[in-house]
């Protein structure tokens, strides 16, 4: 059974198919790429599988439930998390609360606890602020805890805005274009670091980019995407020899 | 029956006024997407200006006359679009770049400016606006009465609504400023003169503002330096109820609006009216956020 | 142990309050402190006028600070904070005038003030629940409709004066516990903005839809800020009606909404310590231009206030305190 199901998927904003009867199975704990030119509907599938668009037609299932007409916070709040292609910080926040902020919903001191600086305020502040900081180490911003995000040059701001995905415990990570504007040492130093994450924590990651070289160098499965419809799916080498692959790209892409 | 009639009539003169006043605030809004809190008070002026004009620049005993009122008119919407000019230039021009709750704020600042310093100026008591324009009662059987006021005042806001019209969808000018109100980014890189076009903006709302102050004082003959504050208010909801940044809908708000408040006056109680407004403010926000003749717009993510 | 620190502070500064109150009314601390105060028996440091004026002070720090929370950190721009005191006030002055004229003055207070948040904070929902949904400017005026349509019903209600205004309105309120209110709301305040409900405000504030993708419900929680909002404003209403003793719907126009933005954006929008410091400017600064009015002869107070808030949005747009804070209550 797959753990993440894409059944047959449509999108349409008032005549225009953004999303054609796309269907993907994701298992657990593999690294997935979503390829395809530009304005191809990547980014809208994300948009789709967080709640922002509910699908015209078809269902997405996590798990067996499906995720339709579900609000974008529960299914965050369900283990989806996702980072964007133009960067949504928290930009007056610090780096810290940034992180800090996803846990939010799991924990669950009141406004009494916090108004009174309970015990169980400050035990659970302190438990969320160790965790945060862990997550800073993993991506290697930790130094810049107290830094307002907004201050955190472009690179280390895709980095915290994955370790500020991986605060919401996910069980499916979607990252958008991580290493858009990033130069190929920082590519290089972030693909590494998305392997190691996905393979310590063992989570689902689904992965849009443009970057072929990382693509192809640490996904399992590939699905290529034009035009709103996926045209092919398999590992690296299946894909990269595909014949309308290579079309849609000589075609299309710049 | 005829009750109605008179209602109607005398609704759709308020309405016309509203109009007038509702226009200055969607051309605003279209190109600086800026709630000018202060035109109610350039309303105001423009009455004063009216006032004004024909208590010294007018030579004594000056009968009333069509030709009086187009002269008081004119003067009025120079006396409105001049401040409204002042206003943008070093009110609001400083902050182009600001939040725009900062602009707001400065808004509602230049309004409080000039109502007190209206009161300064013009005194704080209500006086009497002087009678500009030959006035008759025309008897239209069963009680219904049509005051001439009133024709006028219909016949003045729709010539002047017409030029609008004109120079919103027939010029460079009327091009250019419906470019911005489209995007403003835009409007810069295909190299309109926003600051120009935001001037003029100005110097129109401003000037249809003034004459709505004439008309005002008119058909309602106390005037004072609040005097903008509600009608501002009112004329504004009606630009939101047709569409804010909408010309033809800030028409038809403002004449559903004086002529429900007309009815609700008339029929349930003078107290209610002014909650009226506001009650359809909310409805509208709430369940039409863009107005009548509005669109919806989806965030892009 | 961090609860008994707080109980500590809180208890400092009712004595404190006392203690301020005793030697600025300079009432005898008997029986006095326990009834209630009324203007005209002040014999103490300070002129019935400065009292008054400290009174207003405190009770328009309340507010700013309540509409901080709002506007400053979860990012709502509301302009409907009059209704809410209006509601407030009326409702306490209702409630003690009309069931508990008789009462010793705290409990007249206690009573009063929690009956006023209350009944703020529940119309404070309704209207929250259905018009948070909207954003920026559309919020604003949904808020300014709602609180005009309150001062238009209570205009309307016969019992509470209509027109002609509410007087004879029991005057209890004194300096110390309108500082103690002060307090107590900053305390409050700053301590929702230091939790996790705060960092969730702030979160929607810079981009509700990355809160939304971290798990963070936004309707929910701008509800609550909403709610708690329109609680304080309530109370400071309660507060307001028994200081003056008389009570117009005119005092609860949309311009006491304005005023109290103002509080905010000149001090700093997301600053608490702006909030304060933007309350005490907009209450001193008219009251200090007085004076002028006494030289000149003609009323250029309004001009000036009018003039310092234009002047400020321009010279210094992110207001006095920018996103800084003063040191007691900054985050850290």
């Amino acid at each position: 059974m797959a753990f993440l199901e894409i059944d047959n998927m449509s999108l349409e904003f008032g005549g225009v198919k953004a999303c054609q009867n796309v269907s993907m199975k994701l298992e657990p704990g593999i690294l997935y790429g979503l390829i395809g030119p530009n304005g191809a509907g990547k980014s809208t599938i994300f948009n789709v599988l967080t709640g922002i668009y509910p699908p015209t037609r078809g269902d997405v299932r996590l798990s067996d439930e499906s995720l339709v007409g579900k609000k974008p916070f529960e299914i965050a709040q369900k283990g989806i998390g996702r980072t964007f292609q133009n960067i949504r910080l928290f930009k007056e926040l610090t780096v810290l609360e940034n992180v800090m902020s996803a846990f939010y919903s799991s924990s669950n001191s009141s406004i009494t606890d916090m108004v009174f600086e309970t015990g169980k305020f400050h035990a659970e502040e302190e438990e969320v602020k160790i965790k945060s900081l862990e997550l800073l180490k993993v991506m290697g911003i930790d130094d810049l805890a107290a830094v307002p995000a907004g201050g955190l040059p472009y690179g280390k701001q895709r980095k915290l805005e994955i370790a500020r995905a991986l605060g919401l415990s996910p069980k499916l990570l979607l990252l958008d274009e991580p290493a858009a504007g990033l130069n190929p040492t920082e590519t290089r130093e972030l693909t590494d670091l998305i392997r190691k994450i996905q393979k310590d924590r063992n989570i689902t990651v689904l992965l849009i980019e443009h970057d072929m070289g990382l693509v192809m160098k640490i996904c399992e499965k590939i699905y290529v995407l034009v035009q709103g419809q996926l045209v092919c799916e398999g590992p690296a080498d299946v894909v990269q020899n595909d014949k309308r692959v290579i079309e849609a790209y000589l075609g299309v892409d710049e | 029956m005829n009750d109605f009639i008179q209602h109607t009539i005398n609704g759709l003169a308020l309405g016309s006024i509203y109009a007038l006043v509702a226009l200055g605030y969607t051309m605003v809004f279209g190109v600086l997407q800026l709630i000018n809190f202060a035109h109610g008070e350039i309303f105001m002026i423009g009455a004063f200006s009216g006032l004004y004009f024909s208590r010294y620049a007018l030579p004594a005993g000056t009968e009333p006359s069509i030709g009086v009122t187009l002269m008081v008119l004119l003067a009025a919407m120079i006396g409105s679009a001049v401040l409204g000019v002042i206003i943008e230039k070093f009110a609001y021009r400083p902050l182009r770049k600001a939040p725009r709750i900062n602009i707001l704020i400065t808004a509602i600042g230049v309004s409080l400016l000039l109502q007190y310093g209206g009161q300064l100026i013009f005194g704080a008591s209500p006086q009497f606006f002087p009678t500009i324009l030959p006035r008759q009662n025309i008897d239209l059987g069963g009680d219904i009465f049509l005051d001439t006021n009133q024709i006028t005042i219909f016949i003045l806001s729709f010539v002047l609504m017409v030029i609008l019209q004109y120079l919103v969808f027939k010029t460079q000018f009327g091009r250019s400023m419906r470019a911005i109100s489209h995007s403003l980014e835009t409007a810069n890189v295909i190299g309109i003169n926003v600051n120009k076009v935001i001037f003029i903006t100005f110097i129109i709302g401003s000037a249809l503002a003034g004459a709505a102050g004439v008309l005002y004082g008119i058909a309602y003959p106390k005037i004072d330096p609040l005097l903008g504050l509600l009608p501002g208010l009112k004329a504004f909801i009606a630009a939101v109820l047709g569409g804010i940044g909408n010309i033809t809908g800030a028409v038809i708000g403002a004449v559903l609006l004086g002529l429900s408040e007309t009815y609700v006056a008339g029929y349930i109680s003078s107290t209610y009216r002014d909650a009226l407004a506001f009650v359809i403010l909310i409805l509208v926000l709430l369940l039409r956020p863009g107005g009548l003749l509005g669109s919806k717009k989806i965030e892009k993510v | 142990m961090k609860f008994n620190k707080t109980i500590l502070i809180i208890l400092l500064f009712v004595v404190a309050a006392l203690a301020l109150n005793f030697v600025m009314g300079g009432f005898a601390f008997d029986m006095s402190l326990l009834m209630y105060a009324k203007p005209t028996r002040w014999q103490g440091l300070i002129s019935p006028y400065y009292y008054a004026v400290l009174v207003i002070l405190g009770i328009n720090i309340v507010l700013s600070v309540s509409l901080a929370l709002l506007n400053g950190f979860t990012g709502l721009f509301t302009m409907g904070h009059a209704g809410f005191m209006a509601i407030g006030a009326y409702t306490s002055a209702s409630i003690v005038t009309f069931m508990l004229p008789t009462a010793p003055f705290f409990v007249q207070m206690i009573v009063g003030s929690l009956c006023a948040g209350t009944i703020a904070a529940l119309i404070g929902f309704l209207i929250g629940v259905s018009s948070l949904r909207l954003n920026g400017d559309y919020l604003g005026m949904v808020t300014l409709g709602f609180s005009e349509i309150i001062r238009i019903m209570l205009l309307n209600i016969d019992a509470v004066g209509g027109a002609r205004g509410m007087t004879d309105i029991p005057q209890y309120t004194n300096l110390g516990s309108v500082l103690l209110l002060a307090v107590i709301v900053i305390l409050f305040i700053k301590r929702i903005r230091d939790g996790r409900l705060g960092r969730a405000m702030l979160a929607i504030k810079e981009n509700e839809m990355a809160a939304n993708m971290m798990g963070i419900n936004p309707l929910a929680i701008k509800v609550k800020a909403f709610v708690i909002s329109s609680f304080i404003a309530g109370v400071a209403g309660s507060f307001f009606a028994h200081s003056e003793g008389y009570l117009s719907t005119q005092t609860f126009t949309f311009v006491k909404s304005f005023e109290v933005i103002a509080m905010n954006v000149i001090g700093g929008l997301g600053s608490l310590s702006g909030a304060i410091l933007g309350a005490g400017i907009l209450t001193v600064l008219p009251e200090a231009l007085r004076k002028v009015q006494d030289i000149t002869g003609i009323d250029l107070r309004m001009i000036i206030y009018a003039l310092t808030m234009i002047l400020i949005m321009i010279l210094r747009p992110q207001g006095l305190m920018g996103n800084r804070e003063w040191k007691w209550l900054s985050s850290k």
